[in-house]
């Protein structure tokens, strides 16, 4: 699924570190999601959503 | 609460190495009991890392991982017995490791020992392959 994370978190200027420690996961996790190797769940895709405070759909394409 | 991998990686060597120890070395019954414990008390505490941990690609990964031990390792293990029937050379080897077992260990018994050892690095070796593999597809 494609997603704009990338994007996102180089607007603010976080690191994928950052933004690891920010949702308590690892900075080989974000590299997955943000990669769209790998689907995160809807909890995990909520508190993304959160911190970038954009809906899901704004952040996660599942049709692209 | 999460193991670093460098931890996890340590205390497996650590884990066969002492096993090792113990089976050749003459030790004192209190401390193989409290080797075991051990033993026990950081496969508790590896459970409890994998069931509380937030992470799901990290658990995703391990899922991953035991899948690949229990598809590859197991039939791995398994076909060794047979190779041991067919070359009997190996037999040899087995024994010769069991001999060198501690002297109130029966040569028997040490090769089931060693059995123990083989199956249980096959299985963490598969293990660490399939966790590779893993992170490797998600680059």
């Amino acid at each position: 699924m494609k997603n704009a994370i990338r994007v996102l978190r180089a607007e603010r200027s976080w690191t994928q570190a950052d933004l690891a420690e920010k949702l308590g996961v690892s900075r080989n996790s974000i590299n997955a999601i943000e990669n769209g190797k790998f689907d995160p769940s809807l909890p995990l895709a909520f508190q993304i959503a959160r911190l970038f405070e954009k809906s899901i759909e704004e952040i996660f394409d599942d049709e692209g | 609460m999460t193991l670093s991998r460098p931890t996890q990686i340590s205390m497996f060597v650590l884990i066969v190495l002492g096993t090792s120890y113990f089976m050749i070395a003459e030790t004192s019954f209190t401390a193989q009991v409290l080797f075991v414990l051990f033993c026990i008390s950081y496969a508790a505490l590896c459970f409890m890392s994998v069931l509380g941990g937030t992470d799901e690609v990290v658990a995703a990964s391990i899922r991953y991982a035991l899948a690949f031990a229990s598809g590859i390792g197991v039939p791995l293990v398994c076909l060794f017995v047979l190779l041991m029937k067919v070359v009997p050379d190996i037999q040899g080897w087995i024994s010769y490791f069991a001999a060198l077992s501690a002297n109130d260990v029966l040569p028997a018994a040490a090769g089931f020992g060693l059995g123990i050892v083989f199956a249980m690095f096959t299985l963490v070796c598969v293990f660490i392959a399939g966790l590779m593999v893993w992170w490797v597809s998600m680059r």
